[in-house]
């Protein structure tokens, strides 16, 4: 398997995906909806895909924004 | 066509109502929370948006912590049947709409107790009497926000202070407040307020002054029962309007208007000054007994 270049953030809800999307999006950091990989989880719904040089900066963004988030998975 | 059942449900709805929900119907139509596809993903951002604007419009800070329901009636359901146990005391006002009501009567028989905090015939609550009402069994105060029938505005922040002193749950019943704008109709409620009560015979409910009241009159006149006024101004004078009791019997003891009731005018932002003054015209002929 290829070295990892993303890393995706599970969420709660599809609400919550939206609402860290635009917390991303207002700090500059790049990122994408997708649905949520099935390797990682049997959960239903989407997730937010950012750049995994990016893992740590999404994280401050969106711990500063009290947005919850249930996991980070490189893929 | 007069629509004076605005206190019910507004009508006519602003376009972007109907072209929201047909939008919906025919451009996204998809569960959302399920499936990733761009549909779905739309439909919650659909939502989100709803959510955004209901945080912003009652000044709730966390968008997540908005819980949609199909109705208000639905939503106090889920309060009242979810927060109370049997062996509390829950206190409340007795100008209820029916849907806290008869709510707390059917918790009651389940072993929560209720304690009725009356109004003024004018509908006014006196916080310091709810405050009274609280004991140590007490979880929480469920208040309207203002009456159904005679329109006045309960204290909902003075009271909401109390209930946060004391650390209790605040159940608000906005169904008559939520997303109306009173200050837009001020000027059309005090107009039909004054005008009634110069009509002979006719006695108005509730307060004087619009400004402290939502857009909603109650009135009787001495010829006529609710129910015929109501009539006759739909079929002879194209006036729609709410007579009896409102689905607030409490209320309408409060005010002194149990068991026959009241006419209710309520007023949305849609009514104009010259359907006010047909209104009035129409409840002067039928006072003074004019076929």
């Amino acid at each position: 398997m290829s070295e990892p270049i993303y890393v995706v953030i599970l969420l709660p809800s599809t609400s919550h995906a939206i609402r860290a999307e635009a917390v991303l999006k207002a700090a500059g950091i790049p990122c994408k909806m997708i649905p949520v990989p099935r390797q990682i989880s049997s959960d239903c719904g989407v997730c937010i895909r950012v750049a995994r040089e990016n893992r740590e900066p999404a994280r401050a963004a969106l711990d500063a924004a009290a947005v919850a988030w249930e996991g980070m998975h490189e893929c | 066509m007069i629509y004076f059942d605005n206190a019910a449900t507004t009508w006519p709805k602003p376009p972007g109502v109907s072209t929201a929900m047909v939008r919906f119907m025919e451009e996204v139509g998809s569960n959302l929370g399920r499936a990733g596809h761009r549909l779905a993903v739309e439909a919650g951002r659909i939502v989100y948006a709803a959510r955004q604007a209901i945080a912003n419009l009652f000044h709730v800070g966390d968008p997540m912590r908005v819980v949609f329901g199909a109705n208000v009636t639905e939503a106090l359901n889920l309060a009242l049947h979810s927060l109370l146990r049997p062996g509390e005391l829950v206190i409340t006002s007795s100008v209820e709409h029916n849907s806290v009501m008869r709510l707390l009567r059917a918790l009651e028989a389940r072993g929560v107790e209720v304690t009725v905090v009356a109004c003024s015939p004018e509908g006014m609550l006196d916080p310091a009497q709810v405050e009274a009402a609280i004991r140590r069994h007490t979880p929480m105060i469920v208040l309207t926000h203002a009456s159904n029938v005679v329109g006045t505005l309960l204290l909902v922040a003075e009271v909401g202070r109390i209930a946060g002193r004391h650390g209790l749950l605040f159940l608000v019943d906005a169904a008559q407040t939520a997303g109306a704008f009173p200050l837009d109709e001020v000027m059309l409620t005090q107009r039909l307020i004054d005008s009634l009560l110069a009509i002979g015979g006719v006695r108005v409910y509730g307060g004087r002054v619009a400004a402290r009241q939502m857009a909603t009159v109650s009135f009787r006149t001495d010829g006529m029962p609710p129910d015929e006024i109501g009539l006759r101004l739909d079929e002879e004078y194209g006036i729609l309007c709410r007579v009896g009791l409102h689905c607030s019997p409490a209320a309408h003891r409060t005010i002194g208007s149990f068991p026959a009731g009241t006419v209710r005018f309520g007023l949305g932002a849609m009514n104009t000054a010259d359907e006010v003054d047909a209104a009035l015209a129409a409840v002067e002929r039928l006072a003074g007994g004019t076929p």
